[in-house]
């Protein structure tokens, strides 16, 4: 791993499906240490397949990747001991428990059983699930659920933490409850890359902020800048309609 | 180096699993339908006797097993199929492959540590089969199968399994749902079956050439060599044959390399260049 590079780098990725179809085509963009960094765009702008590019589940057509220094694709195992990753709408192993699902993940993150189980018992107290670490997921609730994925992209207290709208599908108090954790983890070092819907998420807690729109960059700034425009949601319709235009 | 973790939590999850409890029915079942079937046949040997064109009239504990051997390949393989379809196909279906796979883990250590831990269970469940089905022939007073009979038996049921589980597994990394690599799977299996049954009736010329392509003949030279040339498959066609250690090698070469590991590989590998998404 090299310092004093941007933590993520990310030099004209293009992403093109078998059925030909462009996720996302000639990004470029890199990300400092220690900031939490959103990302912005409408449904199918390849928000998802930027960032499964990003953690190396999904492999670019063309273009440089870097994170932290190293390919994820090509070196998913080095680089992923780094990183936490929250998939959007993820799926559960609904037959474990919380504290097994999260002891058995820690284990897969490279710690032994015993540093896993503390750690997960740890994670579970923070989260506010350690009265339910024994129950099986599948009683879980929705947002219960998406507590439980988001702490298990901490077992291995990651540099770089991956979040593909975190706050999905959540009632206002999870919600809460998720953004407060997000800001107490950068405050550690850690650097987020989070992906989300929200305006008003991203004004309370992002330091920059990137719009893209089928698969390009439409304008990437820091959120104080957004915020000299006057509202972020004017801020985010006049980038798309001048992309459109463009085009 | 997670080859481990992932082998006992998969060990774990596939015993505690809603499957395995219908797997165990598919294996029992037909050790004690076996059973009662040659009890029938042993108590009524007109049965045997029509069933075989007047070539067997009285029957005994390894006549039975070959009777036997030629059904309970159905279910076992059936069992291989259901399990190995769910591999990978199912960890998409339930959006949890992402999980693993963005976690320091080769990706090929994921799919071995769900075939061994399958494997192994695998092995314990045909055992019992096997010997359910011998302790009900000793209870039904119709004899005692030989050691060597037994162990060469019970390995043919594991190389029938063994086939299937690594097809199968290969058909779980290319599809989707697990339903699509069980139909696949499936029709492999009742391809496989008419095809070796179908062998039994076609010329002599025509069966040299075509009895290659059938699972029976490679799993009768097992079975032969390890029976020292005293049990086969009625399906393997030939019951006078003798294997020497060539037929031997040769047919477990074909059993567990051409159809057990290379399948294997060949799904790692294109599981390794796979784009995964958890959406």
């Amino acid at each position: 791993m090299q310092k004093d590079r941007p933590v993520i780098e990310i030099r004209n990725l293009t992403k093109t499906y078998a059925n030909r179809v462009s996720a996302i085509s000639r990004l470029s963009l890199e990300v400092p240490k220690g900031i939490i960094f959103g990302l912005l765009g409408p449904n199918g702008s390849g928000k998802t397949t930027l960032m499964e590019i990003l953690v190396g589940l999904v492999k670019p057509t063309s273009g440089k990747v870097r994170i932290l220094g190293c390919e994820p694709w090509r070196n998913s195992n080095t680089v992923n001991r780094y990183i936490g990753y929250l998939p959007e709408n993820p799926g559960m192993y609904e037959n474990m428990s919380g504290l097994r699902f999260l002891s058995y993940m820690g284990q897969l993150s490279g710690l032994n059983g015993s540093q896993a189980k503390k750690k997960a018992e740890e994670l579970l107290v923070w989260i506010g699930l350690e009265n339910w670490k024994d129950f099986k997921i599948k009683s879980y609730s929705a947002g219960m659920k998406q507590r439980l994925a988001f702490i298990h992209s901490l077992l291995n207290d990651p540099e770089v933490l991956f979040l593909d709208e975190p706050t999905g599908g959540l009632d206002p108090e999870a919600r809460e409850r998720i953004l407060e954790k997000i800001k107490q983890i950068t405050e550690k070092g850690t650097t987020i890359f989070m992906s989300t819907h929200l305006l008003i998420e991203i004004e309370r807690i992002v330091d920059y902020l990137a719009i893209i729109d089928s698969g390009q960059l439409v304008r990437k700034d820091s959120i104080k800048e957004f915020a000299r425009e006057g509202d972020l949601l004017s801020a985010y319709r006049d980038a798309l309609m001048k992309t459109k235009k463009e085009n | 180096m997670y080859l481990p973790i992932l082998f006992r939590e998969e060990l774990k999850s596939l015993v505690c699993s809603r499957r395995f409890l219908f797997s165990l029915t598919l294996i029992f079942l037909p050790a004690a339908i076996g059973a009662w079937f040659s009890h029938m046949l042993y108590h009524y040997p007109s049965i045997i006797a029509r069933m075989t064109g007047g070539w067997l009239t009285q029957v005994n504990p390894q006549i039975c097993t070959m009777v036997y051997l030629d059904v309970a390949p159905l279910p076992i393989a059936l069992v291989a199929i259901i399990h190995a379809s769910d591999f990978i196909a199912g960890e998409r279906s339930r959006r949890t492959l992402s999980f693993l796979a963005s976690k320091p883990v080769a990706r090929g250590e994921i799919l071995l540590g769900k075939y061994l831990s399958f494997l192994l269970i695998f092995l314990l469940l045909i055992t019992l089969n096997m010997s359910l089905f011998a302790i009900s022939l000793a209870i039904l007073r119709i004899g005692q199968i030989p050691g060597r009979i037994f162990l060469s038996y019970t390995v043919s049921l594991f190389c029938t399994g063994i086939v299937y589980v690594s097809i199968c597994t290969l058909f779980s990394v290319l599809t989707t749902r697990t339903l699509v690599a069980i139909l696949a799977g499936f029709l492999l299996l009742i391809t496989w079956y008419i095809f070796d049954w179908m062998i039994l009736y076609l010329p002599q010329g025509t069966v040299q050439i075509l009895e290659k392509f059938s699972l029976s003949y490679y799993i009768n030279r097992v079975v032969g060599y390890i029976s020292n040339s005293k049990a086969f498959l009625f399906l393997g066609g030939d019951l006078s044959l003798k294997v020497n250690l060539r037929d031997f090698l040769e047919s477990s070469m074909v059993i567990f390399g051409l159809l057990g590991i290379f399948p294997l590989v060949i799904a790692a590998i294109i599981l390794r260049k796979q784009d995964i998404h958890g959406h």
